[in-house]
C-alpha cells in the first residue's frame, strides 16, 4: 500500500504541491491526471526520494520514507517521463546495473531474458543503449522498472513513444503486478488510457486534488451522464476549479 | 558502492571499445592523440634544451616582471572563486547526468555513496585538466625564461588542484544548505555576499588611490588593489595558491610548502563538511543538470543559436522586448536583415559587455607600463582578431543550416543564400573590429598610427574571405549531432581559413617590407597598400561564396 499524507512541496518560495493526501491500495491502479504544471511529476519525485518533501508523510507498506528511505526505495519501481538511459551501457548491462542497485541479483538472467523478449530487446541485448531508438529506450526503462518485484510501481507517462505491441505488453505487466498485489500509480495525459486502465482517478490542479474517485464517482461529481468520457469530465472539473480560483482571488 | 563501481567501469570500458571498434572514431582519436603528443614532446624538448627557441623579448619581460604573473594568477583565482561561491547561493552546482536522475536517484543506493563516487570522479577530472593546462602553459613559459618547469611545476599542479577542490566543495555545501534552509540561513547569505562585495570595493578604492598616486600606471594600481587588507584576508588561500602556481618562475620559499599543506588541509576539511550534510543532494542538482545537458548538447553540436538561447533562458528573457525591429527588404536582403537582427537577441548585460570590455582592455593595456614598448604595433592584433572571429562564425552558419529545408524552398539563388551567410558573419566581425579599433584609438595614444588605419581597413575584407572559406565544410559536414563530422568540419574549416589567409599574409608582408619606413615615434605605412590586400580578399571571398553556393545547390544539408 502506498500512502501519501499532507504532502507539501516548496521549491524555494514556489508552492508545487499543497497538502496532498491519497492512498493506493494493494492491487489497485490509480491514475494521476492534471494539466501541465499541476504537480504530478513532483509528487512522483517526492515518493521516489529524488526531491525532498517540505512537509507530510509518505509510506510504502507501512514503512516511512523519512525514517527509512532505502527500505522504501527498495519497494518502489519508477518509470520516468522521457527516460534517458546510460548510453554507454549495453541493454543487458543496464538491466544488470539496476538489478544490482536493488540487490535482486537472484534469478537475474531468467528475469532479464524474459523482460527483454517481451519488449523486443533480446536481439539488441549486447548493443549499446546509444544505438537504440527513442521507443526502445522507453521499453528499456519499463523493463528496468520490472526487473525487481516492487510493491509500489510509479509510472510517469509510460505509454508515450512505444509501439502497439509494447503498449500491450506494458498493460499485461501492469495487470500481472496488480494481480500480485502491487500498488500502481500512473501519471498520464492520455485520458483514454487512464479511463480503461485505472480503478480510481485523482485529478490535480495547481498542486491540489480537485476530484478523486472511480470513473462513475467522477461522472457524478461533474454532474455528467454515464455516456460522458473522462475527457469531458476532466475538462469540466478543471475549468470549474479554475473559475472558483479566479472568483476567490478577485 | 558495488553497483556504482560496476556502472563507472562498464561505461569506461564500453567507451574505449566503442572508440576502437569504429574506424572513423579511432582515426579521430589517433589524430587528436598525435597532435597532443607531438605538441607535448615539442614543449618538453624546449625544457631539455635540445633546441630552445630564443625569445629574448619575452625572456626580458619574465625577468623584469615575474611578479606580474603572480598577480595575474591571484586575480584569476579571486575572480573565479568569488564567481563560483556567489553563484552557489542561487543555482545548483552538483551536475549529474540525466541518466543518473532517471535511473540512479530512485534506487536505494545511499546518497552518500553516489556523492562520493561523483566527487572522486570530479577530482580526477580537475587534476587531469589542471596538470594538462599547467604543463601546456608552464613548459614553454619556463623555457622562455630559461628555467626548468620541473620539479616546481608539480607544486603548481598540486596547489591548483587543492584550491579547486576546496572552492568546489565549499560551493556545493553552500548550495545544499541554501536550497533547503532558505529562510533559516537567509541572514547568513546577507553577510557572506556583502563581504565579497566589500572585498571588491576595498580593492577598487586602493587601486584608484594608487592610480592617482602613480600618475595612471594600471599595473601598479592592480598590484596595489590585490594587496588590499580585506582582499588579502578573504582570499588568503588564493594568495597561497597564486604564489605556488608561479613556482617554476619564482622558486618557492619554505612557507610556500607549508601553504601547500594548508591548501590540502582546507580541501580535505571542505570535503568532510560536504560529506557530512544530511540534506537531499539530488534536488538542487535537477535544474542545473538539465540545463548543463542542454548546453553540452548545443556545444557538442556547435549550435551557436542553441547556445545563445540557453544563455538567454538563464537570464529569464522571454520576449524580444526593445529588440523588436520591423522586417526589411525582399529575398536575399530580407534574409540578411533577419540574420543580422536575430544575433542581437541577447541580454542587455551581454550587449553592454561587448562594448565595455574592449574599452576597458584597451585602457588597461594603454596604461600598462611593462608592455609600453610594443603598444604601437598592437593594432596588428585586429588582423588576428578577424582570423579568430571567422573561426567562430562557422558554428553560427551550421546552426542556420539546420533550417536548410526552409532556405532551399525559398526563391533565392543558392549562391545568394551563401553570400548572406558570409556577409552577415562579416558584418558582426566588422562591428567587433571597429569597436576594438575605436577603443584603441581612444585609450591607447601610442596605437594611433598608420598600422591601426591599415588594419581597420583590411581586417573586414580578410574576415570576409576567411568566413566564405569556413562556410564550405559546414555544408559538407552538416550533421551537428555527429562528433566525427563536427571534428572534421572544424579541422577542414580551420585549414581552409588558413588557405584563405595565406595570400594576404604573403602580399601584406611583401608590401609592408617594400614600403615600410622605420620611425622612432610610430611606424609609417602608406594607405595605398590596403587596396591590393582588400581586392585579393574580395576575390577569395567571392570564390568561396561561389563554391559554397554550388555545394548548397547539390547537397541537402539536412541529410545525415
Amino acid at each position: 500500500m502506498l500512502k501519501v499524507d499532507g504532502l507539501v512541496k516548496y521549491y524555494k518560495k514556489t508552492l508545487a504541491v499543497d497538502g496532498l493526501s491519497f492512498e493506493v491500495g494493494d492491487g489497485e491502479i490509480v491514475g494521476l491526471l492534471g494539466p501541465n504544471g499541476a504537480g504530478k511529476t513532483t509528487i512522483l519525485r517526492c515518493i521516489t526520494g529524488i526531491v525532498q518533501m517540505t512537509e507530510g508523510r509518505i509510506e510504502v507498506d507501512g514503512v516511512d520514507l523519512a525514517a527509512n528511505e532505502d527500505a522504501v526505495k527498495r519497494r518502489i519501481a519508477f518509470v520516468p517521463e522521457v527516460p534517458t538511459p546510460y548510453e554507454m551501457l549495453t541493454v543487458r548491462e543496464h538491466l544488470r546495473f539496476i538489478a544490482m542497485a536493488y540487490q535482486t541479483m537472484d534469478r537475474f538472467e531468467e528475469r532479464a531474458d524474459d523482460l527483454m523478449r517481451r519488449f523486443d530487446l533480446y536481439d539488441k541485448r549486447n548493443d549499446l543503449v546509444l544505438s537504440l531508438s527513442k521507443g526502445m529506450k522507453q521499453k528499456l526503462a519499463i523493463a528496468c522498472a520490472f526487473i525487481h518485484e516492487a510493491t509500489a510501481i510509479l509510472l510517469d507517462e509510460p505509454l508515450i513513444g512505444i509501439d502497439p505491441k509494447g503498449v500491450r505488453e506494458l498493460k499485461d505487466m501492469i495487470a500481472e503486478a496488480k494481480a500480485r498485489g502491487s500498488s500502481i500509480l500512473i501519471s498520464t495525459h492520455m485520458l483514454d488510457t487512464a479511463e480503461h486502465l485505472c480503478d480510481r482517478i485523482i485529478i490535480l490542479q495547481q498542486g491540489r486534488i480537485i476530484a478523486e474517485g472511480s470513473l462513475a464517482e467522477l461522472h457524478e461529481r461533474a454532474q455528467m451522464g454515464r455516456d460522458a468520457t473522462l475527457e469531458d469530465v476532466f475538462l469540466t472539473l478543471t475549468e470549474e476549479s479554475s473559475a472558483v480560483e479566479a472568483t476567490t482571488l478577485s | 558502492m558495488k553497483p556504482l563501481l560496476y556502472l563507472e567501469l562498464r561505461q569506461f570500458l564500453n567507451a574505449l571499445k566503442n572508440t576502437t571498434r569504429s574506424p572513423r572514431r579511432l582515426v579521430l582519436a589517433l589524430i587528436i592523440g598525435a597532435c597532443f603528443f607531438s605538441w607535448f614532446l615539442n614543449t618538453a624538448l624546449l625544457v631539455t634544451g635540445a633546441s630552445p627557441v630564443e625569445r629574448s623579448g619575452f625572456s626580458n619581460v619574465l625577468e623584469r616582471h615575474a611578479e606580474l604573473f603572480r598577480v595575474g594568477a591571484f586575480l584569476l583565482l579571486c575572480f573565479g572563486s568569488a564567481a563560483v561561491i556567489y553563484q552557489a547561493f542561487s543555482s545548483g552546482s552538483l551536475v549529474f547526468t540525466m541518466a543518473h536522475i532517471d535511473f540512479l536517484f530512485p534506487t536505494p543506493i545511499p546518497r552518500r555513496s553516489v556523492l562520493l563516487v561523483k566527487l572522486l570522479k570530479d577530482y580526477l577530472r580537475y587534476g587531469f585538466w589542471i596538470a594538462f593546462l599547467v604543463t601546456c602553459l608552464g613548459m614553454p613559459t619556463s623555457a622562455a625564461a630559461k628555467q626548468s618547469f620541473f620539479p616546481y611545476g608539480l607544486l603548481s599542479i598540486a596547489a591548483l588542484t587543492a584550491y579547486m577542490i576546496f572552492i568546489v566543495n565549499l560551493a556545493h555545501t553552500i548550495n545544499i544548505v541554501f536550497t533547503f534552509g532558505y529562510e533559516k540561513v537567509k541572514q547568513a547569505g546577507r553577510i557572506i555576499k556583502p563581504v565579497l562585495i566589500l572585498a571588491a570595493v576595498s580593492a577598487l578604492v586602493l587601486g584608484v588611490f594608487q592610480y592617482i598616486q602613480s600618475g595612471g600606471d594600471c599595473y601598479l594600481s592592480i598590484h596595489r588593489a590585490t594587496t588590499a587588507p580585506v582582499v588579502k584576508v578573504i582570499f588568503t588561500p588564493a594568495d597561497w595558491c597564486a604564489s605556488l602556481a608561479v613556482a617554476p618562475l619564482i622558486p618557492p620559499a619554505d612557507t610556500d610548502l607549508m601553504h601547500l599543506a594548508l591548501l590540502w588541509a582546507l580541501a580535505a576539511a571542505a570535503f568532510a563538511m560536504l560529506m557530512s550534510r544530511r540534506e537531499n543532494i539530488y534536488e538542487p542538482s535537477l535544474g542545473i543538470t538539465a540545463k548543463v545537458t542542454r548546453m553540452r548538447q548545443a556545444m557538442r553540436a556547435g549550435d551557436a543559436t542553441a547556445i545563445r538561447v540557453e544563455m538567454m533562458s538563464d537570464k529569464g528573457r522571454k520576449s524580444a522586448g526593445m529588440l523588436v525591429i520591423p522586417p526589411f527588404g525582399r529575398g536575399a536582403v530580407a534574409l540578411l536583415w533577419k540574420g543580422l537582427l536575430t544575433r542581437y537577441r541577447m541580454s542587455a548585460g551581454q550587449l553592454a559587455a561587448m562594448l565595455v570590455l574592449p574599452a576597458l582592455l584597451c585602457y588597461l593595456l594603454g596604461n600598462f607600463d611593462p608592455i609600453s614598448d610594443i603598444l604601437k604595433y598592437l593594432p596588428v592584433i585586429l588582423v588576428y582578431l578577424s582570423f579568430v572571429f571567422s573561426i567562430t562564425v562557422q558554428p553560427q552558419v551550421r546552426s542556420e543550416l539546420k533550417y536548410a529545408n526552409i532556405l532551399k524552398a525559398m526563391p533565392i539563388a543558392p549562391w545568394k543564400v551563401m553570400l548572406v551567410q558570409s556577409i552577415s558573419g562579416t558584418g558582426y566581425l566588422s562591428l567587433g573590429i571597429l569597436t576594438f579599433a575605436a577603443a584603441m584609438w581612444l585609450f591607447m595614444p601610442a596605437a594611433r598610427n598608420d598600422v591601426l588605419r591599415a588594419c581597420v581597413i583590411v581586417s573586414p575584407f580578410l574576415g570576409f574571405s576567411c568566413i566564405s572559406a569556413a562556410v564550405i565544410p559546414a555544408l559538407t559536414y552538416p550533421d551537428t549531432r555527429d562528433t566525427t563530422q563536427n571534428f572534421f568540419c572544424n579541422l577542414v574549416g580551420f585549414a581552409l581559413i588558413i588557405v584563405a589567409a595565406v595570400p594576404s599574409i604573403v602580399l601584406g608582408t611583401l608590401l609592408v617590407w617594400l614600403t615600410y619606413t622605420p620611425s622612432q615615434a610610430s611606424p609609417i605605412i602608406p594607405l595605398w597598400i590596403t587596396v591590393p590586400l582588400c581586392a585579393v580578399n574580395l576575390l577569395i571571398g567571392a570564390a568561396g561564396v561561389s563554391i559554397s553556393g554550388a555545394v548548397f545547390r547539390k547537397f541537402d544539408p539536412t541529410s545525415e
